[in-house]
Parts: C-alpha cells; structure tokens; sequence
C-alpha cells in the first residue's frame, strides 16, 4: 500500500541511506542465546575491515560482562546474514563476506548457551 | 432592552455548534477544508455528530478556572510544607522523570493537533470538541511542568526536557507516536489519538501514574492527575464519538478505520510498555503489576468495547493476541535494557531490592523465577563486585515504534525477534509482526524515520562518537543525571534529608 497525500507525490529517500555514511557501512549484530545483551548491536566501519577484525577488536571488547565471552571461538559459531543461513570466511574483509549497509548478522556458539538454562 | 428568557444548555449549545456556523459562499467549501476528504473517510451529514457534554465556551471558562484555583492553592502547600520529603523513596522521582520527559511534551503536542485537527473539519461540532480538548492539552502541559518544576530544586535529571525531546534515544519512542498521528489526516489523528489512545488505552497511562503517585506519597503529581481527570472522561467520550460517527456515516468508512485501529493499537501498546515498566521496576510502593492492568484494562474492558464495536463491522485488533503472550515478560524485558544502556538515560536505573523480586516473582510466577529473577540477580552480582554492566554500545532500534529491539518472538522468550523489511532503497528492522505491518503500508512515511542510534553513526549528534559523548550532547551530567541510582547524588541527598527530617522529629516530640 501507499501513503494517501493531498500532493502530487510523497516520495523520500530513506534517512538511513548508505551514502549518508561516507563509504561506511552501518549494519547490525547479535549473539543468539545471550540475552543480558538486550539488543542486537549497531555499528558503522569501513566495508574493507577484515569480519576476524571486528569482531576481536570491535564486538569482543563491547561484550565482555558474560561470562561466556572470554571462551568465545568465532571460527566454531554458526552464522545468519539478514536471517539467512551463511558461511563466513573470518580471514576476509566485511564486503568480501556480503556484509552490506544495513546487514543485521545473527550468531550461535555451540556449547555456549548462556546462563542459567535460560539463555541469559 | 428586552430581558431574554434565559437559554438551556441544550439550546446554547446547539446555537455554539450550529448556529454560529455557515456554508462559505465566496471560495467553495473544499478550498476552506481542504484536508478531511482525502483519507477516504465519506461523511453525508455533518450536523449528526453529538457531543454528550455540550459543553459551551462560558461553562468551560468557568469549570476550567475552578480547577485551577484548587489546583495551584494546593500545589503552593506541597512547596511550603517541602512535600518532596514525603515520597516514599527517592528512587521514585524517576518515574515522574519519565513522565515529564516522555508524556507531558504529548501533552503539548495534542494540544497542536487538535489545533490543527480543530480548523479542519468542516463540521461545527467537531471542530469545538476539538478546540476545548486542544486548550486542556495546553493546560495539562502547564500544570505539569508546575507541579515537576518543585522537584527539579532538590533532585538531578529534570532540567533539560524540552532540550531531549528532540534528540533523546528513549524519548524519540513518545515523540514518534505522536508524530506519526500529527503528520495524518484529520479522520485519522482523531482515531488515534481521541479512540485509540484516550479511550482505549487511557486507563493504562492514568490509572497507574496517579494512582502510583497517591501511593507513594506525591501530592503534587496526584493532584493534577486529578485536576485533569473530568478533562479525559470528555476525552474519552470524543473518542468513542468520533469512532462511532465516522462508522455510522457510510459502510466505505469501516475498512479504513478498522487498518488506524490496527495501527495505532499496536502503536499506543508500544508506547505503554514504558509505563508498564514504570509500575512494575520504579515504583517503591507497587499500585498493581503491568499483567494485572493489561487483563483488566485490555483483556477484560477493551475486548469487550471491540466486541461491541462488532455491530458495526469492526473487529479486535491485528495481533492483540501477541499482547496477551507478552505480558509475562515485557517488562522484564524492558527494565534490563534501560538499565545497561543507563549512561544515556536522564533518570535512574537500579536492580529491585529482595522484597521486590518477591513481588515479581509473586505476580509473574514461574517464567520470572526460572528467567527473569537470574537475570536480574547476575546484574545485582556484577554490581557488587564493582562491575555495575553497562551497554556502550548502541542499539538496533525498531523502525515504526523506535523501541531498541528487545522483544522476544511471541512462542519463545529465549528468541529475539526482529523483521526485516525493504523499502526501495534500504533495508529496516522492525521488533514485531505489528510494527513491520505499519511499516509495509506506508513505507514512504516511516523511511523517513530519524533513529537515534543512526543518526550518532552519521555524525549528526553534535559529532558525537559513543554513547558518552552523546550523553553530553543531551545536556547530561554523567552519574549525577544518569545510570546507576545507588550512590548517586540523588540517593545521597535522599537519606541526608531522611536522616535531618528524622532528627527534627525526634527532636521536636
């Protein structure tokens, strides 16, 4: 369906479009069965940044409060993109994987279900 | 001069509504209203809408000007007598933060809309309903920042409401409600907000806000919520007026009013688990839990209007039933997430003490003790070994209801849930089934959509590069203003004034 409008057009661009982000991309992660972290996490780096890269220096450090984080092997997780199974090369960049503006990457780590039974 | 017989009510009203008014002879009736026919809504006579007041401008000045004087003589004696020291704690000045922050700048917005709404009819008697409830809305804001303006002498996180409006994460979610309506049609803004936030989903915004308020001992914040109150029940009678006149006009009105009542009860749900969080986490003296008020106010009173509804073609709204699966869980939800991404909130956030987990665990049974209470008692673990856990890093956040996306999937509360959706250039995240539905049927409206978290990684925050800096931007004084309420300024104040006030007593006896 459309917007009803008394104009003879009602079209925008979205605010979020990518080249508002200088080359960057802004794009979205969670760790499934980890739930003390709310939300999955936004962030914006360059399309060029090795996915081994941020996730050592970027996702690792910004999620260290559980427990489970400091045994956490990326290479042994299992991987969604935008809700898609996806088999990620860790040693290539974040564009060379298919990680794109507006990405949202999902993540399990067998073995690491969370705490208390419940996946907290 | 002759000496008239005096006019009824009834008479004067129908002279206000009726006879004041006129068609336009000299530009055509479309170009003096030119925005109530283009929703689709078809009305053939104006003149059977009813208002069950009927009230006329005298009386209002008059009713109006009461209240104020009881209002503003009691407001006086809270401030001379120091009534802040009278709550039962300190923490719960931070739901009255809330509200300020987040429902009294609605208040001043309703009062724009139906401004707006109230030249917009061409119906007389819509558009002096309109007009009255246009200026309580300009009143209620007033009276509001009266009663607040006390507590911003003694207590941090009160200063810069007008200045966060406009910037701040969580009140982006209040402001969008609002927005999305005022930036309808005339037919719609009403629906949404006279039906499906006033009459609806009224209860759930006043009841425990003001009752909340009695409970723990705040005059001020009761007494406007009561000053206010014979102003919602005209609301709320507006409200369903309105549903029902724009039902009772023609058969073709009924499909687009059920898609506003699908929209915006999903919408005025979101908007209403902040509150659900302000009874069941900020409250010190509970009123009653956010499961008990949604199976009173929706499931018990709100379906049944529906089904009343039902006469005229109108059926419940899309994914209620969603709701009634999230009452175990939503606030628990919620509160967490305040609470880790704390360094950017104007108010407080804290792990409930023992007793009340107990009532949590008392209210919500089995899914809190095995899920909920663990989670909390970890937070509580972190903090007492000096790692009070904050989230620094921003949020995904939804794109309709501007929530951070941390809902679960309706059947399992272990899952996060999150829709993608596409518009022609950019994909969007929704948190629910509902939002992504609001969003597919006006995508061009809600591409347009500034969300805060995105609007920092653009560099348009006042170039601000994280969370504290974006803090600084919302004007807030870290610790003092934000994050944790154990051992901030305002707990300490808190027990200096209790500790004083206990010495003068003792002392004076």
């Amino acid at each position: 369906m459309a917007v009803k409008h008394l104009g003879e057009r009602y079209e925008f661009l979205s605010e979020n479009r990518a080249e508002r982000y200088g080359g960057d991309i802004n794009f979205y992660i969670r760790w499934q069965r980890h739930l003390l972290y709310a939300c999955p996490s936004a962030y914006r780096c360059p399309p060029d940044m090795k996915l081994r890269d941020f996730l050592e220096q970027m996702y690792r450090p910004d999620h260290g409060a559980h427990p489970d984080t400091a045994k956490l092997d990326f290479a042994a997780c299992e991987w969604w993109h935008d809700q898609q199974p996806w088999h990620p090369d860790l040693e290539q960049s974040l564009a060379a994987n298919g990680v794109a503006h507006m990405s949202y990457i999902e993540f399990r780590s067998p073995g690491l279900d969370g705490m208390h039974g419940m996946g907290n | 001069m002759a000496q008239g017989k005096k006019l009824g009510l009834k008479e004067r009203y129908a002279l206000l509504t009726r006879g004041l008014d006129w068609e336009t002879t000299y530009q055509p009736m479309d170009k003096v209203f030119p925005y109530d026919k283009y929703e689709g809504i078809r009305i053939k006579d104006w003149d059977a809408w009813a208002d069950p007041f009927r009230l006329t401008m005298d009386a209002y000045w008059k009713y109006q000007a009461e209240k104020e004087r009881k209002l503003y003589a009691i407001l006086d004696a809270f401030q001379q007598n120091n009534g802040q020291l009278n709550i039962s704690d300190g923490r719960y000045l931070n739901a009255v933060k809330l509200w300020l922050q987040g429902i009294t700048p609605l208040e001043y917005a309703a009062h724009r809309g139906f401004a707006h709404v109230g030249r917009g009819f061409r119906g007389a008697g819509a558009r002096i309903a309109c007009q009255m409830q246009s200026i309580d809305e300009l009143r209620h804001a007033q009276t509001q920042l009266h009663a607040f303006s006390h507590y911003n002498k003694y207590f941090n996180g009160f200063h810069g409401f007008a200045h966060m409006r406009d910037r701040a994460w969580y009140l982006s979610i209040p402001k969008s409600f609002f927005e999305d309506a005022l930036s309808a049609g005339p037919f719609e803004f009403v629906t949404s907000i006279s039906f499906a936030f006033e009459y609806v989903l009224t209860n759930l915004l006043f009841m425990p806000f003001v009752s909340g308020a009695a409970y723990n001992g705040d005059m001020a914040t009761t007494t406007f919520g009561f000053s206010a109150q014979s102003d919602e029940s005209r609301h709320m009678t507006l409200g369903l007026e309105v549903v029902k006149f724009t039902l009772e006009q023609h058969e073709d009105n009924v499909p687009i009013v059920q898609a506003w009542l699908d929209k915006w009860f999903w919408r005025g749900y979101r908007l209403l688990g902040l509150v659900g969080t302000m009874m069941d986490y900020m409250l010190p003296k509970k009123v009653m839990s956010w499961k008990e008020a949604w199976e009173i106010y929706w499931e018990e009173n709100g379906v049944a209007l529906f089904h009343d509804l039902g006469r005229y073609g109108i059926r419940l709204p899309k994914h209620h039933e969603v709701t009634v699966k999230e009452k175990h869980r939503l606030t628990h939800e919620m509160w967490p997430t305040l609470y880790q991404y704390g360094n950017a909130l104007s108010l407080h956030t804290w792990v409930p003490d023992d007793a009340e987990l107990d009532w949590l665990s008392e209210k919500y049974g089995e899914l809190f003790d095995r899920m909920y209470r663990p989670r909390l008692l970890f937070l509580r673990e972190l903090e007492q070994r000096g790692e009070r856990y904050y989230n620094n890093r921003l949020p995904m956040v939804c794109q309709v209801c501007q929530i951070p996306i941390f809902y679960t999937e309706p059947d399992d509360p272990t899952t996060q849930c999150v829709r993608i959706v596409e518009a022609a250039d950019t994909k969007h995240h929704c948190c629910s089934d509902g939002c992504a539905d609001i969003f597919r049927r006006e995508p061009e409206k809600y591409v347009q959509a500034l969300i805060p978290p995105q609007q920092v990684y653009r560099g348009e925050a006042g170039g601000a590069r994280d969370i504290f800096e974006y803090a600084k931007w919302l004007h807030l004084e870290p610790g003092a203003d934000t994050s944790e309420y154990r051992g901030s300024p305002d707990h300490r104040n808190w027990e200096a004034w209790q500790a004083a006030h206990k010495s003068t007593a003792a002392d004076a006896a």
